[in-house]
Order: structure tokens, then C-alpha cells, then sequence
């Protein structure tokens, strides 16, 4: 009978789930991304795997900042990145413009405070960052 | 003959023994658990790595961390640890050779700039409370950032450092009252989202310590997490997060 019990209580939870992600479409990242927007969530991110002890934040912003560090020297400009991004292929290195001002700013920004947050000057984020 | 009696005996002895053992043992290990979703402990503590199960709640209450991820993380790059860097102070330091000229003029600039935003703030109650934007010229509102007071969560930190402190706790007690389940926008820009709402519950919390800061935090980076859960991982930038 408590079996019987258990069993029924985890249909009803699976049911929800299912009803949950049925509900939602797939989805896929922009294949034209401003590069602050994609490239400035990893200070708030961060703090807040620091903070709630929840690591999935920080691997969710790590993996836009390999991609940065991976690309960083072969766009056409080297050492920058274009301010536009292709989120979808993961080409962050396909565009010819370049900016230090707005909609990509903040990505550059970003790279000394979450240095800082994560408290690595020595890292290869750091270093090779700047 | 005696001695193959005795051997016989003493096997039967050794194989009766033996086999209630085994029999104690069996019925030891096979008392009866719960099965299914329920008896599975979250991984908690021990491994930083471990992906928790969550169990989702069942009472009808809408959760972003319920949902089941399309896309899941298959292992979880955890927050560097390991030897880190004594960073030097880079904030210059005020109290340090100030003639008592200087000082006045400082404490002017900083009154002058204080009432600034005090004027700004006063603005945003009398014309925008718990919207997003102040519309100046009008003197009307906007909810152009999901209509989540976004100018109140901003600028939570500012009336920290400013010592407004009545104007702080007036602030942080409208915010367990922002529904994240629920905007008028269609489409969320994920950005504007994270440095205006995330960012700012997490610097009130950084310097206030009041933890309805952080739960709210943790509430919204459940939602804007979603929008991360595409084939790659990248998230959507300009999110349609309806649907």
C-alpha cells in the first residue's frame, strides 16, 4: 500500500514536469548578438553562484567567456571583439566592426570586475583578457 | 564408523549455520523503502560539482526552477578555487592629508550630489512608484524594462550608501511583492534584465545583508537561467520567455 502510495505521488510529480516542458518551445540563441549584451552577464552571474552556493550561474556565464577567450585573437581585430556576435554558431570572431563604445562597452568592463570578483589576476581570463 | 559421523555432523552444524546467516542477512537488506522521485536525497554540500535533483513543489505555485531544462547541463564548471590573489585597494583614500578646505568642498559636492538624487527619487514616488521609469518631460511612467520597478531595484544600493535609510526599508519592502511570474513585455531583454534587477538585489544584499535580497536574487536567476537552456548554451539575448 505505501508503495502503491509513493508510486501514485511520482506519476502526479512526473506529470507536472511533463506538462511544464511540453509547454515551452525550443528554443536557440541569436545568430546577431550585441556583443555587451551576451558579454555582460557575468558579473551578476557570478555573485550570485558566490552568493547561493549554486554553481549553475557561473557555468551558465563560464561557457560565454571560454568562447570569448577561445576567439580573442582571431577576429580581425585581435584582441578585441566585433560588436556584433553569432550566438547560435558560436562565431564570435565573423564581423568587422569594432567599438570600445556603446553595445560593447560593457564587455570590456566586465573583464577586470569579475577578475576581481573571482579574486584571479593571475588566470588566463586576467592575463590574456587585458 | 564414528569418524565419518562426526564429519557429517559437523558439516550439517557448519551448513545450518551458514545458511541461517545467509537467511538473516537477506531479510536484513530487503525491508521495504519508498520508491520513485521521493527517495532521492538532494545532493547537498559534499560534491560543489553535483548537479542537485530538485524535486519540484506540488502546490500549484508557478516556479521557473521546476521546469525541466530542454537542453541540460551535462557536467557543471564549478567557480574556480584554488590559490587566489591579494588585490591592492584601488579607492582613494579620503581621510588621509584633507586640509579642512578641502574637506568643505568635498562635503559640498557630496551634499550637492546627494540632493540630486534625492530629487530624482522623490520624482519616482510621486510619478512612478513601483513602475519602471520616471517619463520626466510628462511627468507620467514607463514599463520598459518587464515592469518590475526597475528604477526602485536600481537604485537600492544608492540609498544604502547615501544613509537613506528610511527610504531604503520603504524600498525593500515593496520588493518581496514583485512577480516575477508575471509582465506585460512579450519579449524580455536578458541583459537589461540581469544589470538592472539581478544586479541590483545582489548589491543591496552585498551591502545590507537583508536576505529577502538574496531570495529575490535567487528568484530571478532561476527565470533568467531559462533562458539559457538552447543546444549550445548560449543564452537568448532577446528572450520570448512566454513561451
Amino acid at each position: 500500500m505505501l508503495e502503491f502510495l509513493s508510486l501514485f505521488e511520482s506519476w502526479q510529480t512526473l506529470r507536472i514536469l511533463h506538462l511544464s516542458a511540453a509547454q515551452r518551445k525550443p528554443q536557440e540563441a541569436e545568430a546577431w548578438v550585441l556583443v555587451a549584451e551576451i558579454g555582460s552577464l557575468s558579473l551578476e552571474f557570478t555573485r550570485l553562484s558566490q552568493l547561493s552556493e549554486d554553481p549553475k550561474y557561473f557555468d551558465a556565464i563560464q561557457r560565454i567567456t571560454d568562447q570569448f577567450v577561445l576567439q580573442q585573437n582571431k577576429t580581425k581585430l585581435p584582441g578585441m571583439w566585433p560588436v556584433v556576435v553569432n550566438a547560435k554558431d558560436m562565431d564570435f570572431a565573423g564581423e568587422n566592426t569594432f567599438s570600445l563604445g556603446a553595445m560593447s562597452d560593457s564587455l570590456y568592463e566586465y573583464l577586470p570586475k569579475v577578475s576581481y570578483l573571482l579574486k584571479l589576476l593571475t588566470s588566463s581570463l586576467g592575463t590574456k583578457s587585458f | 564408523m564414528p569418524l565419518p559421523t562426526r564429519r557429517w555432523l559437523f558439516a550439517g552444524v557448519l551448513g545450518a549455520a551458514l545458511v541461517y546467516t545467509l537467511f538473516n542477512f537477506s531479510t536484513w537488506r530487503s525491508i521495504p523503502t519508498r520508491t520513485g522521485l521521493q527517495s532521492m536525497k538532494p545532493i547537498s554540500g559534499s560534491n560543489p560539482l553535483a548537479i542537485p535533483s530538485h524535486r519540484p513543489s506540488d502546490d500549484g505555485v508557478f516556479r521557473w526552477k521546476d521546469l525541466q531544462p530542454q537542453y541540460p547541463v551535462v557536467s557543471m564548471k564549478a567557480l574556480p578555487s584554488g590559490r587566489t590573489v591579494k588585490i591592492p585597494k584601488i579607492q582613494h583614500d579620503f581621510k588621509s592629508k584633507e586640509t579642512p578646505e578641502a574637506k568643505e568642498v568635498r562635503e559640498a559636492r557630496l551634499q550637492a550630489v546627494k540632493e540630486s538624487f534625492e530629487h530624482a527619487w522623490k520624482g519616482y514616488k510621486q510619478h512612478a512608484w513601483m513602475k519602471d521609469e520616471v517619463s520626466p518631460i510628462s511627468g507620467g511612467y514607463r514599463d520598459t524594462f518587464g515592469g518590475w520597478a526597475a528604477t526602485l531595484v536600481d537604485s537600492l544600493d544608492t540609498l544604502w550608501i547615501m544613509g537613506l535609510r528610511d527610504d531604503f526599508d520603504a524600498a525593500v519592502a515593496e520588493v518581496s511583492k514583485i512577480d516575477f511570474s508575471k509582465s506585460s513585455e512579450e519579449e524580455l531583454n536578458v541583459f537589461e534584465t540581469t544589470i538592472r534587477y539581478l544586479g541590483g538585489f545582489l548589491a543591496a544584499y552585498d551591502l545590507s545583508g537583508l536576505r529577502v535580497l538574496l531570495d529575490k536574487a535567487v528568484e530571478l536567476g532561476e527565470m533568467l537561467y531559462v533562458a539559457f537552456d538552447t543546444p549550445n548554451r548560449m543564452p537568448m539575448t532577446r528572450w520570448k520567455w512566454k513561451e
